[in-house]
């Protein structure tokens, strides 16, 4: 999926912050937001609004016609 | 007299056979009508397991329950692979069933394990939900707190990708 994202990541620039996460890494600030969103499989992608509040999250590989209307569809 | 009694029985005995060769095909195959669309047991595919799906096979995800929680295909129920001698013996076997897990490892062992118990149509998504091109449910009752709570954002939407390097 890496190479969707870093695409979307460029084409989004200046309007969305993405944010790449390896949640085997020991960082406290990954984990926190892991255990926040109860994350028990890789990858899974969480779509948040400006305001912070979740828009949606997707479990488990997907296409880049999907991410692109999770990330369209933020506000 | 007795002769011709015997042949009558005979001659009706025959045709009684004759109407049960034909009729009981015709009601044999009516009986199977709901599997008859289904193939023969095998590996599939992702586009393959859509039209199972479509075809309303009975799909279980034989990997663990916390694993199933972080998100399973939609339609699935959870059966870990520990359980599935003990949860499969009330199964009907000339149900179709398709399995899955991770990577499909899991998954090769129930589905070898149902057909050795006489399931007559089984299915194994090869690759596991590691190579699954469609989306994955989650429960809604795991997503629930995580939807409730916020993110610190900066002032931007934000995409987070949580990977694994391996």
């Amino acid at each position: 999926m890496k190479p969707v994202v870093d695409r979307l990541k460029e084409e989004y620039a200046g309007r969305i912050e993405f944010r790449r996460l390896d949640t085997t890494a020991g960082d406290p600030e990954v984990d926190r937001l892991a255990n926040q969103f109860q994350i028990q499989y890789v990858p899974t992608f969480v779509f948040v609004n400006a305001d912070g509040t979740t828009s949606d999250l997707l479990v488990g590989g997907t296409t880049e016609t999907v991410l692109r209307a999770k990330l369209n569809a933020l506000k | 007299m007795n002769k011709k009694l015997l042949v009558w029985i005979v001659a009706a005995l025959a045709i009684c056979a004759v109407i049960a060769l034909l009729i009981l095909p015709a009601s044999g195959s009516r009986g199977s009508a709901s599997s008859g669309a289904f193939p023969a047991s095998k590996q599939v595919s992702n586009s393959e397991l859509r039209d199972l799906i479509a075809k309303g096979v009975r799909l279980v995800d034989v990997r663990t329950a916390a694993e199933f929680g972080g998100g399973h295909i939609a339609g699935s129920e959870n059966v870990p692979i520990d359980a599935l001698p003990t949860q499969s013996a009330s199964w009907d076997k000339t149900k179709p069933i398709a399995v899955y897990c991770a990577t499909g490892a899991r998954s090769l062992n129930a589905y070898q394990y149902l057909v050795a118990q006489g399931f007559q149509r089984v299915y194994d998504l090869s690759q596991g939900v590691a190579a699954w091109d469609g989306q994955l449910t989650r429960d809604k009752t795991v997503a629930a707190p995580a939807a409730g709570a916020k993110v610190a954002t900066n002032g931007k939407p934000l995409f987070i990708d949580f990977f694994s390097p391996s």
